[in-house]
Formats: structure tokens, C-alpha cells, sequence
């Protein structure tokens, strides 16, 4: 079930990058953060099966080999989009930041669960882990669509005031 | 064992925060920006400051000094222009 709705999500991020480059006819920094949600996506659709079934092996090292994978590909996926806008000379849009502030903020669901399993294995973080990452992945797609809204009624008033 | 693990999962938040950071850096106005803004700012003020003295003095050699602030006021209004347009073409891309 879970693995399905993966896979909608990453529908929506494609249908985003379609309009977005649809829209703007240019690397910017939309089409930039847009193309990296579908990178993201299509990563964790491809290796979660495969991380699921290492990660329900025995041990501390199975369990960190699930999370510091999500964590390390999260990292890599931050430094992309910033590494996109250094070598276009792009100017950081408002949805570049909420999608880097996304994954950042998978990055520290991941640790902080990790840390959890590590040490008190509480179970503290399990429902958060469970429901924040898949929740925020849809979350995210209403958010960039007002963003991209916003930014383009902006652009618009500073086009029509003479810059 | 877990000690290690924690530790690398940490400093892999942190770089994952520090690229973050750069980015949101790379949204703000450029202080190159911010410069030329303050310059210009400056250069009106003076403009203006002199005007002041010349109308105030109203002596013999005012029209020549008034003649010589229009020249001014034209140049620092063509650069004003200028830069309006760099910053155009470079925040909106046309």
C-alpha cells in the first residue's frame, strides 16, 4: 500500500517538472528543485525494497545500513540542489529552500530515529518516522504549488513597477 | 559500536544543515547589490545637500554652480538607469 502511494507521489513531482519547464522554458531555480523531488522520489521508490529487506536482518549495523543509506542519498540531494544554483548563478527561489528544507527535515527524523534504535530503543520516534515522512512527501506538493503562485505574482509587480 | 554509527549519522545532519544554509544564503540580495544601492543613496543625498547650499546662497556665481549641479543630476539619473536595468536583467531574466 505504502509502495504505491510512493509511487502516485512521484507522479505529481514528474506532472511539477513537466509544468514547471512548460512554464519557465529555462533552467531556473524551479525547474532546478523540482527536477531534484523527482531524483529524490525516484531513489527511494527503486531502493527501499532492497534496504527493507537488509534492514530486517538482526543487528545494529543491518539497521544502520536502512538509515545512514536515506540519510547519506538525503545529504547528496541537499548538496545537488545548492550545487545547481552555484553553477547556473541561479538566485535561490523560495521553493528551492522549502524542498532542501524537506529533505533536511527527513534527514533529522532519520537521525533522531536512528539514535533511538541505537540507545534507549524506545520506540519513541517509530509513529513519527511512520507518519512525518510520507505525510510531508504529499505535504510538500500543495506548499511549491502556492510558492510557485506567489513568486510568479511577485515577479509580475516588480516587472510592472520597472524593476 | 553504536557510538561510531551515532556519530557519523550526526555529522551527516550537520553537513546535510550546512549545505542547506549556503543555499538559503544564495536567495538574499547579493551584497554587491546592497553597495551599489548605499552609493547611490549617498550620491542623491549629496545632490540634494548641495542644491540646498545654492539656494540658500542666491550669490553672483549661483547660476554657474546651478548649472553645474543639472549636469550632475542628469549623469547620477543615467546611472540610476543603468543599474536598474542590470538588475532587471539579472532578477528577472529579460
Amino acid at each position: 500500500m505504502m509502495m504505491s502511494l510512493d509511487r502516485y507521489v512521484f507522479v505529481a513531482y514528474i506532472i511539477l517538472l513537466i509544468s514547471a519547464l512548460f512554464v519557465n522554458k529555462r533552467i531556473s531555480s524551479v525547474t532546478t528543485a523540482f527536477f531534484t523531488l523527482c531524483c529524490w522520489q525516484a531513489f527511494s521508490v527503486s531502493i527501499s525494497q532492497f534496504l527493507y529487506e537488509q534492514a530486517s536482518n538482526e543487528g545494529i549495523l543491518f539497521k544502520f545500513f536502512w538509515y545512514g543509506t536515506w540519510t547519506l542519498s538525503n545529504l547528496f540531494f541537499i548538496w545537488m540542489i545548492y550545487q545547481f544554483h552555484l553553477m547556473q548563478k541561479l538566485r535561490a527561489s523560495s521553493i528551492a529552500i522549502a524542498v532542501s528544507m524537506l529533505i533536511l527535515l527527513n534527514t533529522l527524523i532519520q537521525v533522531l530515529d536512528f539514535i533511538d534504535r541505537a540507545t534507549a530503543n524506545s520506540g519513541l520516534m517509530a509513529n513519527v518516522y511512520q507518519l512525518f515522512i510520507p505525510a510531508s512527501n504529499i505535504a510538500i506538493i500543495p506548499m511549491v504549488i502556492y510558492l510557485w503562485c506567489y513568486e510568479y505574482r511577485k515577479n509580475i509587480h516588480i516587472a510592472a513597477a520597472g524593476a | 559500536m553504536e557510538f561510531l554509527l551515532v556519530l557519523v549519522s550526526l555529522s551527516m545532519l550537520i553537513l546535510s544543515y550546512h549545505f542547506h544554509v549556503k543555499l538559503y544564503a544564495l536567495a538574499g540580495e547579493p551584497q554587491i547589490y546592497a553597495e551599489v544601492a548605499l552609493e547611490l543613496h549617498q550620491r542623491a543625498h549629496e545632490l540634494l545637500m548641495r542644491k540646498d547650499h545654492i539656494e540658500a546662497s542666491q550669490s553672483p556665481e549661483s547660476s554657474d554652480e546651478n548649472e553645474r549641479w543639472k549636469n550632475d543630476l542628469a549623469q547620477y539619473m543615467e546611472d540610476y538607469e543603468q543599474r536598474g536595468l542590470v538588475r532587471r536583467r539579472i532578477h528577472l531574466g529579460r
